[in-house]
């Protein structure tokens, strides 16, 4: 290892600019330092190629055994699966961290509450057991009139959101309706669909 | 940082995997040896070598992924 000790006159502010000399010792055994070494000049230092590596054992990889090579060939077996977990998780973990954002927000919402947000609150929620009460001997009842006069009562006091709600809802809806009666043409009429195909090839 | 070329990474998934299914067979067979002679066919010592083997695998193998985006000191004094 070459170890590099700069003269007295190096140490400045303008070290690019001014000419210094720098001198480098070669590589000196134990008790040799009181010894003559020979000295470098500036120009055989190679400022900018980095210093030959050592070929050390611990950096040459070993070879790939028959364990190994047996697990490389079922991995690439089972990689179309790994493939289509891995995009399965991409495609559901955001859904899972909105989800769990929106409870934090519940949360952080619920611990400083708006003035009149628990007495709105209670009325919903009687409400809802009014529809309970009303909704005797029928299981169906029992779901629609809870829901239906909690969700009434909820948008005479937030009518803002219950129309935002509403509408998307509305155009959520309008568009499965559309895409599943498409979905349900093409299942039904397969044949009329690939006799137009070729009546609009064959034409000129 | 360059990120890892898939080939890499392959190699030492199949590295990792190796070590993980000799670790984890040589835990077990140790857990089972030890259960029979000195513990009376208990349950816990083929639990406790699979799982020491198995962790010491994940080790290695989490130090092995992470090595590439490591800047070694002899690296870093060039």
């Amino acid at each position: 290892m070459l170890k590099v000790t700069a003269g007295t006159s190096v140490m400045s502010g303008r070290t690019f600019l001014s000419p210094f000399t720098v001198f480098a010792a070669a590589a000196a055994g134990d008790g040799e330092r009181g010894a003559s070494v020979p000295l470098l000049q500036l120009e055989d230092l190679s400022l900018y190629a980095a210093a030959p590596r050592e070929s050390s054992p611990a950096s040459v990889e070993p070879e790939a055994g028959e364990l190994e090579q047996s697990v490389a060939t079922l991995r690439k077996l089972v990689e179309p699966y790994t493939a289509w977990c891995q995009d399965t998780y991409n495609t559901i973990e955001p859904r899972v961290q909105s989800v769990l954002q929106r409870g934090y927000d519940t949360y952080a919402y619920l611990q400083n509450p708006p003035k009149d947000f628990y007495p709105r609150a209670g009325v919903i929620g009687f409400t809802g057991v009014l529809g309970l009460l009303l909704a005797r001997r029928s299981r169906a009842k029992r779901l629609i009139y809870p829901a239906g006069l909690m969700s009434v009562s909820a948008s005479l006091y937030y009518p803002e959101k219950a129309a935002a709600i509403v509408k998307t809802a509305g155009d959520s809806v309008y568009e499965r309706a559309v895409h599943s009666y498409a979905a349900v043409e093409k299942m039904l009429n397969p044949q009329s669909k690939g006799e137009k195909v070729t009546g609009s090839e064959t034409k000129p | 940082m360059f990120s890892m070329s898939e080939k890499e990474l392959g190699k030492k998934w199949d590295r990792c995997l190796a070590d993980g299914a000799i670790k984890l067979g040589t835990g077990l067979g140790l857990g089972i040896v030890f259960s029979v002679l000195f513990f009376k066919r208990h349950t816990w010592p083929i639990s406790f070598g699979s799982g020491a083997g198995l962790g010491m695998a994940y080790a290695n193998c989490q130090n092995d992924l992470r090595s590439h985006y490591l800047l070694h000191r002899r690296e870093k004094e060039q």
